[in-house]
Parts: structure tokens; sequence; C-alpha cells
């Protein structure tokens, strides 16, 4: 068995090319579809285990799959917002643990987002704070694993940097990092509502000097009576300035993106599903319901693709089989010699089933070593983003 | 001993007819064949080696009639009873000097190479490549080739070395060193040469030289 090895690796050897390509255009028809089949179905764990919390969410009436997607992967826009006061109708209920949620804002030119929020998001998620504190005061954030340290300082990004009118940035102190958790708040920066409003422009710090000009028509406070727009508001926040910060308008008023909802009981949470199905501004869903939905749309996709995979492999097969009928036919000179040499016909035959054994181990290792590399290389749901 | 008698054979697409009445070669009778080119020399030896079935007629080696041979005890007489010189040498390209010569042995039903390990050490050192034997032979020249085919042809020091035109393509000093290799380890392991040859130089070397034509038309040898 050793000798007929060192024939066949001898062949194969004497025709790299031949054999490197035939390894590789079967690796990569085996690989593709594993990498694949793997990788979708780690996106579907994922996205799965995002969507079991909360249980319920409430938001304006829209489109059902942005406000998913906004609320949980801070991901796309939503039309509209609802407000403080709806949230504290909801938080009346006592048999209600709700959670709102403020995802308008961003720092990093766009890459981190600006979730305002109470410290509940983080119990309710079971995501522990690894280093620092909650945030406690305007000007504070707990941010995700992979954003920076305690110490760091972030500065948001202005809703439109061509308006003049629109509130400043803030430079926020990081107080606290999370432990990573791979998911979407790995990348985010935590404040509370409070720095979140006063980043919509319903509070501002100045001097008491500092009496400013009326809002323009396009702030939040357009509305308000004591709504003005300082000339120079503090911009970053310290222990010296925090005092100056106040706000105006009504608070019931100032916006949130939504509100997480986990009901204590069944009944609590099948009445307050009742309250807002034929509600004329809001609207209550299940996240996993939505995500169960995208993820149907994700596989009628993924469906297409092992469908183009099987042919591909099936070309494939045709093509090695074509290859190797013309290399028996091109080696018929060595089989006719062998013969003549009175070679036995079995001996042969397994001389040939040796060299095909040999390719096919290259084929299996080139295939799991390409996959290996794939799925380490691919990009987490996260990231993909 | 082989004993031809009465043969006949004819290629299936062809006119040609081969014919010889009667032809004997004893074991230790260096036998050459001699005659024109296309006259039919290597198509006998290729129905005496079974690589062709003739027609009619009878072919023995050393007593087993070929014809009533099937495909796997006639592989096993040209294996062990049959070395086989090419004129266009029939090595194997992508193998080297060892496992060209070893190959009668490494793909015959029987592949106990242990055995021979001290032969291959003598042949190659006969030869004069005992230092190279993991070189591929692609590295060779003309005259090193055939010396390579005659000790694949001597690794199962077969009883009988059929030799077809082994010096065709080679110039007079390596033919000399090539019909000098057969011919010492021929008569070292007692094996007995039938060879097909133009050369007038070397058929001085055979106990009888064999005019196709004459064998043809009914001359007896042997």
């Amino acid at each position: 068995m050793a000798d007929l090895f060192r024939l066949a690796r001898s062949y194969l050897q004497s025709r790299p090319l031949l054999s490197t390509t035939l390894i590789l255009a079967a690796a990569v028809s085996i690989a593709l579809p594993v990498v694949t089949n793997h990788v979708v179905s780690q996106y579907e764990k994922q996205l799965a285990l995002r969507s079991e919390n909360p249980p319920l969410l409430v938001g304006a009436r829209g489109s059902r799959y942005d406000l998913v997607l906004k609320t949980l992967y801070f991901l796309g826009d939503i039309d509209r917002q609802i407000v403080y006061g709806d949230y504290q109708d909801l938080a009346e209920a006592n048999d209600l643990l709700c959670v709102p949620l403020h995802v308008i804002h961003t720092a990093s030119r766009g890459e981190m987002p600006v979730v305002g929020t109470t410290s509940e998001y983080f119990s309710t998620r079971n995501i522990p704070i690894a280093v620092g504190q909650p945030f406690a005061q305007i000007g504070h954030c707990v941010v995700g694993s992979n954003v920076g340290n305690v110490g760091d300082r972030i500065k948001t990004d202005r809703l439109n940097p061509f308006d003049l009118n629109a509130p400043s940035s803030v430079s926020l102190a990081v107080v606290g990092v999370l432990a990573p958790t791979n998911s979407p708040d790995d990348d985010a920066v935590f404040v509370s509502l409070e720095t979140a409003w006063l980043l919509d422009g319903y509070g501002h710090g100045h001097t008491d000097d500092d009496t400013g000009t009326a809002v323009d028509q396009s702030s939040v406070l357009a509305d308000s009576t004591d709504g003005h727009r300082p000339a120079d508001p503090v911009t970053v926040i310290d222990d010296l300035n925090r005092h100056q910060i106040h706000f105006h308008g009504k608070r019931d008023q100032y916006k949130l993106s939504a509100v997480s909802v986990w009901p204590q009981t069944q009944k609590a949470g099948v009445l307050a599903e009742g309250r807002y199905l034929e509600h004329p501004a809001l609207q209550m869903l299940v996240p996993g319901t939505e995500f169960q939905t995208l993820i149907e749309y994700v596989f009628r996709i993924k469906s297409v693709l092992d469908t183009v995979f099987i042919v591909m492999l099936v070309l494939t097969c045709v093509l090695i089989t074509v290859i190797g009928i013309q290399t028996v036919h091109l080696r018929s000179e060595h089989l006719r010699t062998m013969k003549m040499l009175g070679c036995a016909r079995s001996r042969v035959v397994s001389l040939l089933c040796v060299e095909c054994s040999l390719l096919l181990c290259g084929v299996l290792v080139a295939a799991a070593g390409m996959s290996l590399v794939l799925i380490v290389l691919s990009p987490s749901l996260v990231t993909l983003f | 001993m082989i004993h031809v008698q009465d043969l006949e054979f004819r290629y299936p697409a062809g006119s040609f007819l081969l014919s010889i009445p009667d032809l004997k070669i004893a074991a230790g009778q260096h036998s050459a064949i001699t005659g024109e080119s296309g006259c039919g020399k290597t198509t006998l030896l290729r129905v005496i080696s079974g690589m062709e079935m003739a027609s009619a007629g009878s072919v023995a080696v050393d007593g087993q009639e070929i014809s009533k041979c099937g495909d796997r005890e006639l592989r096993s007489l040209r294996n062990q009873k049959i070395g086989h010189v090419f004129q266009d040498f029939r090595l194997i390209d992508y193998l080297s000097i060892r496992d060209n010569i070893l190959l009668p042995i490494t793909l015959s039903c029987d592949p106990v190479v242990e055995g021979h390990g001290s032969w291959l050490e003598e042949l190659c050192q006969a030869i004069g490549i005992h230092q190279l034997p993991n070189h591929a032979v692609a590295r060779l020249s003309r005259g090193e080739l055939q010396r390579v085919a005659v000790c694949r042809a001597l690794i199962r020091q077969p009883p009988y070395l059929f030799v077809d035109e082994p010096t065709a393509s080679l110039d007079p000093e390596n033919s000399e060193r090539v019909w000098d290799l057969l011919f010492s380890q021929a008569d070292r392991i007692g094996s007995t040469i039938v060879a097909v040859t133009h050369e007038q130089s070397s058929l001085e070397r055979f106990d009888q030289v064999i005019p196709f034509a004459e064998l043809v038309a009914g001359g007896k040898y042997g």
C-alpha cells in the first residue's frame, strides 16, 4: 500500500497545476455552501436571541420592521417618535415593567448609537457593568465593550451639521463599561433620558447672563412658551457647570423612540396588547414574531443560494469527471506499458483509486481549511450592518 | 522452451497475415530475429508474450499454452516469465529511476519488494546509476534511459528477455553498453534473450540468428 501511495503521489506531484486546480475547484464547491449555511444559521441564532428580549415593544404606528430594527439593533430610522407621556401611561400599570428607549442620536460619525434609557435596560437584559458605575448624572455615559474605557470622552454628532440652529454636540464622560454581549449593545453609548433630551435640544446649559435668542421653528421647543436658544451653550459638561443644565417645555411631550415592555403575568401582556390593538397613534408588537418574518425572508434568499450551489456542485462534478476521463485517456500509453509489463489489473485499478483518494483527501482538507478561514473572517451580524 | 507451431495471426482491421509454421527457442539459446521493417517481427514477440491472440496455431512458453490462458494468467506470464525491453523505452516519466525499475514488482499480484533489494542495488551499479535511484527519469540521456529499461526487464530475473530493437535510437557507444549489460546480466541469471534487431554488429553475440523471411517460409529453427 505504501508503494501505491508513493506512485500515486508521484503522479499528482508531476501535474501540480492540474491537481491543484481540481482540488481548489471541488473545495470551493463544498466550502461555499457549508460556510453560507453556517453563517446564516449563526445570524439566525443572533437574531432570535436578540428578539426574545423584550417580549413586547410599543412605538408609533408605522413600519413594524423599522421599529424593531431601530430599537433592538439600532439600525435604520423610524418615521415617528412617541412621547414620554406614552411611557408614563404604560408605566402606570403595576404588572408591566417598562423601559423607555430614545434612539435618535449617534456618536463617532454615526458609528455608535447613543441610546437614552434607564438602568433597567441593563438589568432586564442581564448585562452587567464590567468596569465603573451606571450613568447617574447628565453628561455621563456607560458604553459597550467595543467603544472605550472609563475616563474617555465621547462627542455626540450633530443631527444636522448644516443646520446652525440645531443643538450643539455634547462631550460625554464615560463612567462605566459594559461586559461584552456579542450584540449591538457592544458598540452603543448609553445615557440617561435627560442627557438624550439635552441632545434633542429640550434642555441646555449656559451662564446666567446668556439670555440667547428665540428658538427656530425647527427646534423641538418651537411650540413651548419658555424656550430660547443660548448664544454659548455648555458642550462639555462637568461638575463645575452641571448645575447650569435646565430644561424647557413639557416633559410629557419629550420624544422617545419606543418602550420595551416586560409583562409580569401573561394576562397583563394580553391586556396590554389588546389595549393597543386599535390605538390610533401607537402600536404594540411582539419582536420575536417580526424577526421570524425577517428570518423567513433571509431563508428564501438562502434557498435560492442553495440552488445555485447545487448547480455549481453538479457542474464541478461533471467537470472533474470529464477531466478524469481525459486524464485516463492521456495516460493510456502508461496503462498500456503496465499491461505489457504484466502488471495485475487489480493493482493498476488500485493505483488509480489511490490517486483519486489522495485528491479527495486534498479536497476535504482544502474545503475544511477554506470553511474555517471564511467562518472566522465572516463578520458578525452587528458589524455586517 | 518457446515453441511456436502453425501460428497464424491477422490484425482485425488489416490485411497483414503473420504465418509461422514452426519455431523453437530453447532455454539458454540466445536468439536474434532479423528482417525488413514491417515484416512482423515485433508482432511475433507480441503474440508469444500474449499481448495479441493468435487466430490459429499453438504458442507455448515453458509448456504453458498461451491460447488457453485468460487475461490474468497472461499478465502473470509477462510479469514473471518474460522481461521486455522496448525500442521506445516505455518508462513512466513521472516516476523515479527506482520506481520504474521496480514497477513490474510493485504492480504485480505479489508485490514483495524487500527480497529484491540487493538485486536492485546490483543492477543500479551495473548501469552506473547507483547514486541516483530516486532521480526522475526525465533527467536521463537516451542511453541511460534504455539501461534503466533493461534493469526493469531484469528485476524479476525472468527466464526470457524479449528485446525489440533496443539500440535503434542509440549511438554506437551506448548501443555497445546496452548489449553488454543485457548479455552479462542475462547470463548471470540464466535468462534467454530473444531479440529483434537490425544491428549487424550485435548478431555475433547470439547463439542463433533467425531471418524472419526464412522462418515464414518454413525454415526450421531451434
